[in-house]
């Protein structure tokens, strides 16, 4: 009877089946450490270099904003090692228990880390993560297509750009904000709703007349789409070294300092190989390789003196001491953020 | 298949797998999007497991109905751009002979089946300030400064046409294959014109096909989160982008959670728009027809 | 079927080649932009690097691979559910209650978003981690619905006295199963088979809610390669998928022509 067959085979197709996704999904848990991280910040040499010195395999997956990173972690992806959150991510993520406490004697390294970074605010003992670059937000500019007097750079020229369909925003809400707070001479902290308010109203005035949001410019301004770039330093400078007619400019109003720091999610099953790689990049002369090939600036203080004098001095990476003076960290600002989020909804929508 | 087959169970085992597994993997999980809708986000980021309707309050208010809207008119003018070149392309097919035919319907699919993201990068390479399009028209000297088609809502709607046509042409070449031919000649023997024997013969019969592919084409469009995100820029949030930053960006899921449930809402009152129509059109169960 | 060529309205013939026309465009643009020294500019000339490069490229073979795999299994396993639904169901396809029809429906209608998303949340209640086996069963659960309905009418196309007269002619019942029965349905059930495996490998929004952190499916990857801007690797890519596409389509159309000749033989 051939219906029974049929049924048959089927039931043999369909157990078959699990078993094989039951084996391969058990086959993806290897002894490799799971690290997320930032495009464009470890080249290929460097952590092959790490897996041949320690033996420990690395698999690489990449994330494009904080709030990515937040989500995966929140839903469970309990796949992870070492996790790179930005400043006020870290301090988000503290909050929320989903750090594992760092074991300093693990980390004997850390003792190369320059003072300023070991006492940030958002954790003052580095109990919960460890600084691993640092960097600023600015815009970039492309000069052979935007004439401006660089000494008089102000963030009118992002959010009053003459070429607004060559201009592109950070598709990030406190980043936006914050350009425009600095504009009025406010601090990007500001919890005054007022200014908020304010602040918002500027915004949705340009965001109808930039070609797009978006975080990671890079290519856009190599292929000139884009002139005037809302950027983060360390994309700036390595589009810099593609085509030198990029500039990057903070501008005179003040901006944004933040770090990417390294971090072990609180669900890591490798927690020893994550200290191990942790260790390993705090060390001056690892350091010195990663942060020479991707042009970041490092809190290390040992790495900064053994880099060329060309990346040593760039004020692009390395600001003068002058501009230092306005730079400011994202704070905490507690019952304003789900406030802040619904504003930018809108402005989104 | 022996005929002893008719005379087996009301609801047999093999159905009772099939029905099981649509019950736990879509509607069960439907039901959980819906539930977490009733609840709340504290401040903190976690659930509060308390029922709710903050959520729906919420997404009544003007913002939210503006997106709504945006995206229903995104998605009708996208549909109707479909079934403008759509039907033409179907009818085409559908009376064209032999080795045409498989031909059409081979070049048809090609597209369809290279993978969809690579086709939407395809379409951001083409339509790019320094894509294709503005390169020759720049070198042809129509246009002195750049077309700006990408990243814009222009954007949006050739990357929905571009993605959606040829799940509109299906349905349509299907029932117009079914069509009698002998309707046609019926309809030529008595005496009318080609136009006409379009309007009155075939135009009716086909009406289901249209309306169901035109549904397999608007419903999806409601939810499109990627097609405006990669080619609008990321400038304009409709129903999908907003429900994907509430979860994601946000970290607000009962709102993104309620977001969902008034795109089903809508849904639903699609469907019932469409069974209405076709009721009044004196059709038969116009998805069952239609469904090869 | 009709061999002679109807003469078509032009104005209907015009439309369909300019849509064609228009479909193949981007296609040919990213195959035309592979073999351009630089990909923005069309005199930069011939070069075979960016196809070279592309093969010296692992972090492309993993994503694919997966891709591959994860295919294969959820189209698989959307076969056998949907076969067993098909073959339950369809004598009384048309008599079904409308909430059994909703429910085959729902996986159909459902926005990929929400199907997602909802799958997403299903997980994590049941804290099942996200990986390849989310994944799988994911995809099955949107494609399963696809293939009840091709089989449905494959099943409706099968002439149950077949089975009979061959009994008659003295067949035996193995006879039956494997020279009437099963090549009939086979067909279809490839063809679902190859349609769940296209749902599979194409999927981008589904993969995205329900692939976790560690695992990379081709679309994902190649979303992640536009976002940082990586043309030239992605242009090879592209040369290669819809090589690879033409084929496979090619391939089903030929097995479907050559089926007919054989009928009609």
């Amino acid at each position: 009877m051939g219906l029974k067959r049929i049924i048959g085979l089927l039931i043999f197709l369909g157990l078959a089946t699990a078993c094989l996704i039951y084996l391969r999904s058990k086959n993806t848990i290897p002894p490799k450490l799971r690290v997320s991280t930032w495009s464009n910040y470890f080249p290929d040499s460097v952590i092959q270099d790490f897996t041949s010195k320690t033996g420990i395999k690395v698999e690489l997956s990449y994330i494009s904003s904080n709030e990515e990173l937040f989500a995966k972690l929140k839903a469970g992806a309990t796949g992870l090692d070492i996790v790179q959150p930005s400043d006020y991510m870290v301090r988000q993520m503290k909050s929320l228990s989903m750090l594992s406490k760092l074991d300093p004697t693990l980390l004997p390294n850390l003792i190369h880390l320059d003072d300023y970074y070991r006492h940030l605010s958002y954790d003052l003992k580095n109990e919960y993560s460890v600084p691993f670059t640092w960097g600023t937000s600015g815009i970039a500019v492309n000069t052979a297509k935007v004439q401006l007097n660089e000494t008089e750079v102000s963030w009118e020229l992002l959010l009053n750009s003459s070429y607004p369909r060559q201009t592109s925003l950070l598709d990030d809400m406190r980043e936006v904000f914050s350009a425009v707070l600095f504009l009025n001479h406010l601090s990007p902290n500001t919890r005054d709703l007022d200014n908020l308010v304010k602040a918002k109203q500027q915004i949705s005035q340009i965001k109808n007349h930039v070609l797009m949001f978006n975080s990671e410019p890079k290519p856009l301004l190599l292929k000139e789409e884009v002139y005037i770039a809302h950027i983060f330093s360390s994309d700036a400078v390595q589009a810099q070294a593609e085509n030198p007619a990029i500039r990057y400019f903070i501008p005179k109003e003040g901006g944004l300092i933040w770090t990417d720091n390294f971090a072990i999610p609180a669900s890591s099953q490798n927690k020893l190989q994550a200290h191990t790689f942790i260790n390993y990049f705090l060390s001056p002369q690892h350091a010195l390789e990663t942060v020479r090939q991707s042009h970041l600036a490092t809190p290390n203080r040992e790495v900064k003196d053994l880099l060329p004098p060309e990346e040593k001095n760039n004020p692009n990476i390395y600001p003068p001491k002058e501009v230092f003076k306005k730079l400011f960290f994202l704070e905490d600002i507690g019952d304003t953020l789900p406030l802040m989020n619904r504003m930018w909804t809108e402005l989104k929508s | 298949m022996d005929t002893q087959l008719k005379s087996s169970k009301p609801i047999p085992l093999t159905a009772l797998v099939f029905i099981g597994w649509l019950f736990l993997m879509t509607f069960i999980p439907f039901l959980i999007i819906l539930g977490m809708s009733f609840l709340e986000r504290t401040p903190l980021g976690t659930i509060s497991f308390h029922f709710s309707f903050n959520n729906y309050l919420r997404s009544f208010q003007y913002i939210y109905i503006k997106v709504l809207l945006k995206t229903v008119w995104l998605a009708l003018v996208a549909t109707l751009s479909c079934l403008a070149i759509g039907f033409p392309v179907a009818y085409y097919l559908a009376r064209s002979g032999g080795w045409l035919k498989q031909l059409g319907l081979v070049l048809l699919f090609i597209p369809f089946w290279t993978n969809f993201i690579l086709r939407v990068y395809g379409l951001v390479s083409l339509l790019g300030n320094h894509g294709l399009i503005n390169q020759l028209l720049l070198e042809w000297e129509l246009i002195k400064t750049p077309l700006e088609i990408l990243y814009t809502r222009t954007g949006v709607y050739l990357g929905l046409l571009y993605n959606y046509l040829p799940f509109l042409v299906v349905p349509i070449f299907s029932s117009l294959e079914k069509l009698d031919p002998s309707l046609r000649e019926a309809g030529f023997d008595l005496g009318a014109n080609r136009i006409q024997v379009f309007w009155k013969v075939v135009v009716p019969n086909i009406k289901e096909g249209v309306f169901v592919g035109s549904l397999f084409v608007f419903i999806p469009m409601l939810g499109e989160y990627v097609i405006p995100d990669l080619l609008g820029g990321a400038k304009e949030a409709f129903l999908g982008n907003v429900m994907v930053s509430q979860f994601f960006v946000m970290q607000d899921w009962p709102f993104g959670s309620a977001i969902a449930g008034m795109l089903s809402l809508l849904l639903l009152i699609t469907l019932w728009i469409q069974t209405r129509w076709s009721r009044i059109g004196g059709f038969r169960n116009g998805i069952d027809n239609a469904k090869s | 079927m009709e061999l002679i060529m109807r003469k078509a309205n032009p104005f209907v013939a015009t439309i369909f080649f300019i849509a064609i026309f228009l479909l193949y465009t981007p296609l040919f643009y990213l195959i035309l932009q592979t073999f351009l020294n630089n990909p923005y500019d069309l005199k930069s000339g011939f070069t075979f690097r960016w196809l070279l490069k592309l093969f010296h490229s692992p972090s492309l073979l993993e994503p694919l691979m997966n891709s591959l795999e994860i295919g294969v299994l959820s189209a698989s396993l959307a076969v056998t559910v949907g076969t067993f639904g098909a073959l339950g169901l369809f004598e009384f396809s048309a008599l079904l209650p409308t909430m059994i029809q909703s429910l085959i429906m729902l996986p159909i209608l459902l926005p990929e978003v929400i199907t997602g998303l909802s799958l997403l949340l299903f997980f994590l209640l049941l804290h099942i981690e996200l990986g390849f086996a989310t994944v799988v069963v994911a995809h099955a659960s949107f494609s399963a619905s696809f293939v009840y309905f091709i089989m449905l009418e494959q099943l409706k196309k099968l002439d149950p006295q077949m089975a009979e007269v061959a009994q008659d002619l003295g067949a035996k019942p193995h006879q039956i199963f494997w020279k009437v029965t099963l090549p009939n349905i086979l067909p279809g059930m490839m063809g679902g088979w190859l349609l769940a495996f296209t749902l599979s490998f194409d999927d981008f929004l589904i993969s995205f809610f329900t692939s976790g952190a560690g695992l990379t499916t081709l679309p994902l990857k190649i979303y992640s390669l536009m976002r940082i801007g990586v043309t030239p690797e992605l242009n090879g890519l592209s040369f290669l998928m819809i090589c690879i596409s033409t084929f496979l389509v090619l391939l089903l159309v030929s097995k479907e022509q050559s089926r007919k000749w054989v009928l009609r033989g």
